[in-house]
């Protein structure tokens, strides 16, 4: 949960902070015949208060280029990230006297909300779903190497049935590959892991095995975890008691690359809203400039 | 003369460097075995086609009048041997004494340091003066009334005990005069030991100093005057998990006979009972503790708790609650009112012992059972509970015995001690210790206090699922772990990359392993209280110095011992981009890499650079909680 009580001082400020300048405004509306606009002084205040409460907030992506400079933490920088960036909202509606104005203006204040929204969003996804992830995803595993996990996976799941029903012509691949990790770990390597070899000849009544491993299993693993896992209770149940604790090695590798598969899209969840949040930010940076040059100028 | 090469860097320990020749001239250094010359060769020797020196595993330093040659409370991986002068060894009092758990700097330090890529060798934080971060429980020993100093010559080795346990040095050692010293790294040490001449003589001064120390820093042996704690010391013994005594780490089980007490040097000891609903561990004890009081103790079976009308005193008699006891009216109740006195019941309450508890359970009664007060249907009961049946108030009392000055008959052990890992205990004659405590007041308080602490048995933590997995993910001698709030954590890692950038682009941890509840227990060394990584490196280059991190240095010949030996996968093996062998077609060369809490940063990167609090670094064992679990 990113907001917890370690924000309250932030929160306090932040309040206190827009609710001065709201009465500022408010003064300041009351103290005009035609109200506050960005050409007044005041108007101008917030303005550049507005923007500076932008740029400390967008300091934080350059705050983590540098992640082993002592400059505060992380973590100060992400509550300035937040809370600038809320108070920057106040600033900007008086400084436009909640209005649109012209094309620039407007197209600069369209993205601004676009850029506040995304961000008020991104910050409730990373509220809640990583605890939902904690709950959902036991066997969570680093994304990045979420394919070679799944590789990995689908080998062991290989291994397992061989080890019952033999070499299974039809999974040439996954034979080649467990045929050159027996080769590795008999080398010596440091990187080795220790695999069994098929079992030769097949145990008997083990078509059964197979068939599932061919028909559900296989083409589950391969396709990274999509549509439903396999149930293997009936297989469980028909086998003989010394392949079970095989075949619930199986089933756990099926649920594994389910958790995974449910994993992958939490992350997204978590993750592509920055990729609207951090350009358009950058976009919008660009349009403001460009405003105060266009109101410097004109 | 000795030395040849001054200077520091990559290449060893800072000092002098000493050849084999240099080495082979001191008496410490002689052997007629082959293996010890054999083993010095391989591994110290100058590196075949490169000038000289190899790595300095063993190097002469020299100290003038005043210095420090080694602080009490710092981690240290080195031995040292006088070659010259004189020092003295001073035992820390009270607060003096403390493991330096991370490195911190002033901030002003801070301050001058911001932009500036920080050194991989860290400053040295002078004892006392460092800020703490985790308070360790396995803290260095300190003394309330320390033994006078010890003079050290010529020819005397010193610092042995942090070289081979890998705790805080016990001892500061200061120079009397200009004094040079030889220090050595483990594996030099080790070879002596193994096969030197002075193997046997090391062994036997190291035991008597542990002794000696461990009694002299153990506060309830304090009462005791000097001849009586030599006369303790005499009969003492240093037990190691190789004793013949100790099998599978077990020191003693339950039942028994209880012969002596033992002092915790090294290492983590499990004390449990076998319960019939599974093994109730009562503590865990760490260095400095003491366990296994039952000889001064009385363990015999203890009497049966009684049950005594206190209202109106002495109306009914006083039954003892053995087996089944039955509270009524009925003729065959064990505890039987008038049978006319209607508002109890026929069989109103009954107390049974089940497992080791007593049970109270009321018999679906008209007026009720009432345990202090408040109406109950069944639960346990103990001594000082007052239990009210309609207008008798009974309390519930176990009959007082003396512990020391009861018969001195066998004395059973009550719980199974444990040691969880390479432990080092001081065994004192449990006999001689009542004896003593018989003809000395103040030291029979003590013992006695110190004795029902333990005795007491207060559990490490109350909720035993909370021990239990501490003690199932190993983390009960993690001192400093990297732990992820999964809760907080959005899996952006920056905790990994800000790894990287501060190691050269090679992470040190991988953000991935069990959990404990919420928390993700990352793949990062957690600065054990017994490394096991670091032993038995052939060329000395894992280790400690001066605070809590294990380093690797430059020198490590990429052998993955230490690897192979940490429980935890917490080491890592990286193939060195530029190959240091001109071999061709050799593989490519291995050097371990492990987390070294950022030495030289300002506290561990992964932890400041993570933007959602989530990544923090902790020990373990005080931090996490039954909270956490649910």
């Amino acid at each position: 949960m990113l907001i917890n009580a370690d924000h309250r001082s932030w929160l306090v400020g932040t309040v206190v902070v827009g609710a001065l300048l709201t009465a500022g405004y408010v003064a300041s509306v009351r103290a005009t015949p035609y109200g506050a606009s960005g050409g007044s002084w005041p108007g101008l205040g917030f303005g550049v208060l507005g923007t500076a409460c932008m740029a400390l907030a967008g300091l934080l992506s350059a705050r983590k280029a540098v992640r082993t400079w002592r400059i505060g933490s992380a973590q100060q920088w992400m509550r300035m990230h937040i809370w600038l960036g809320l108070l920057a909202v106040p600033c900007i509606w008086f400084h436009s006297g909640f209005a649109f104005g012209g094309a620039l203006t407007t197209a600069l204040m369209v993205l601004f909300y676009v850029v506040i929204a995304s961000g008020v969003l991104g910050l409730a996804l990373q509220q809640f779903v990583p605890a939902l992830m904690t709950r959902r995803v036991p066997l969570e595993t680093v994304l990045g190497q979420m394919d070679q996990v799944i590789d990995g996976l689908a080998l062991d799941a290989y291994e397992a049935v061989a080890s019952i029903v033999g070499s299974i012509p039809e999974a040439a691949a996954e034979q080649q590959r467990l045929e050159a990790e027996i080769a590795a770990s008999q080398s010596g390597s440091w990187k080795a892991v220790a695999r069994q070899r098929p079992v030769d000849p097949p145990l008997p009544r083990s078509d059964d095995i197979k068939a599932v491993y061919l028909s559900a299993v296989r083409p589950y693993l391969a396709g990274a975890g999509r549509g439903t896992p396999p149930d293997l209770r009936p297989l469980l149940l028909a086998s003989p008691e010394e392949w079970r604790p095989k075949l619930d090695r199986l089933q756990g590798i099926c649920e594994e690359v389910r958790q995974l598969t449910v994993q992958r899209r939490l992350h997204a969840w978590l993750h592509t809203w920055l990729f609207v949040h951090a350009p358009l930010s950058l976009a919008l940076f660009v349009l403001v400039a460009v405003h105060i040059v266009v109101a410097l100028r004109y | 003369m000795l030395g040849r090469h001054a200077g520091s860097g990559s290449d060893g320990l800072e000092g002098q460097w000493l050849s084999l020749e240099d080495l082979a001239a001191l008496d410490l250094f002689k052997s007629g075995k082959r293996a010890f010359k054999v083993k010095l060769n391989g591994n110290f020797a100058p590196t075949a086609g490169q000038p000289e020196p190899g790595i300095k595993a063993a190097v002469r330093r020299e100290f003038q009048k005043g210095d420090v040659i080694c602080n009490a409370g710092e981690y240290g991986s080195t031995a040292f041997l006088i070659l010259e002068g004189t020092a003295t060894a001073t035992l820390p009092t009270g607060a003096e004494a403390r493991p330096i758990a991370g490195r911190t700097a002033g901030s002003l330090e801070r301050l001058a340091t911001l932009f500036r890529r920080r050194n991989r060798r860290a400053r040295r934080v002078p004892v006392g003066l460092a800020e703490l971060g985790e308070a360790s429980p396995y803290a260095t020993l300190s003394a309330m009334r320390p033994p006078a100093p010890r003079q050290l010559g010529p020819g005397d080795l010193f610092g042995v005990d942090a070289c081979i346990n890998f705790y805080p040095r016990e001892a500061t050692v200061r120079a009397e005069e200009r004094c040079v010293v030889l220090e050595m790294l483990r594996s030099v040490l080790d070879t002596i030991r193994d096969a030197g001449d002075a193997g046997p003589g090391i062994d036997a001064a190291y035991r008597d100093a542990a002794l000696r120390d461990q009694m002299a820093l153990t506060p309830w042996l304090q009462e005791l005057r000097e001849d009586e704690r030599g006369h303790l010391a005499a009969g003492a013994e240093l037990l190691t998990p190789d004793a013949d005594e100790v099998r599978d780490g077990v020191i003693y089980r339950e039942g028994d006979t209880a012969e002596a007490v033992y002092l915790v040097r090294a290492g983590t000891i499990k004390l449990a009972q076998q319960r019939s609903s599974g093994e109730l561990v009562f503590a865990y004890l760490g260095r400095g503790t003491a366990f296994g009081f039952e000889p001064v103790l009385d363990t015999r079976p203890p009497a049966p708790l009684q049950l005594v009308c206190v209202a109106p005193a002495g109306a009914l008699p006083t039954v003892s609650l053995e087996g089944v006891v039955t509270v009524g009216r009925k003729a065959d109740c064990q505890l039987r009112f008038p049978s006319d006195y209607r508002p109890v019941g026929r069989q109103h309450c009954r107390f049974a012992l089940r497992d080791g508890d007593l049970f109270l359970t009321d018999l679906d009664s008209m007026n009720g059972t009432l345990l202090n007060g408040e109406r109950v249907r069944e639960v346990i009961v103990t001594a000082g509970d007052r239990v009210t049946i309609v207008d008798y108030t009974f309390e519930i009392v176990r009959p007082d015995v003396d512990a020391t000055t009861s018969a001195d008959t066998p004395r059973v052990r009550v719980a199974t001690a444990t040691g969880l890992d390479n432990f080092e205990l001081v065994k004192l004659n449990g006999r001689e210790l009542r004896r003593l405590a018989a003809g000395n007041d103040a030291y029979r308080g003590a013992l006695l206090e110190i004795a029902r602490s333990v005795g007491a048995a207060v559990p490490v933590s109350a909720d035993p699922r909370v021990v239990s997995e501490l003690i199932g993910l190993n983390l009960y001698n993690s001192q400093n772990t990297l732990l992820i709030d999964l809760d907080r954590c959005t899996r952006c890692d920056e905790c990994v990359r800000a790894c990287a950038d501060a190691h050269g682009g090679v992470t040190r941890f991988t953000r991935d392993g069990p959990r404990f509840g919420k928390y993700l227990v990352t793949l990062a060394c957690r600065s054990c209280t017994d490394p096991k990584c670091m032993i038995g490196c052939p060329v000395g280059s894992i280790r400690r110095d001066g605070s809590l991190e294990i380093r690797i240095e430059d020198w490590c010949i990429g052998c993955q011992r230490c690897a192979n030996q940490c429980p935890f996968g917490n080491i890592n093996m990286v193939e060195l981009a530029a190959p240091v062998s001109t071999e061709p077609g050799g593989a490519a060369p291995l050097r371990a890499t492990v987390c070294d809490l950022c030495a030289g940063y300002d506290g561990p990167s992964c932890v400041y650079a993570c933007p959602h609090d989530a990544a923090i670094r902790v020990n373990p064992a005080a931090f996490l909680s039954a909270e956490d679990l649910r």
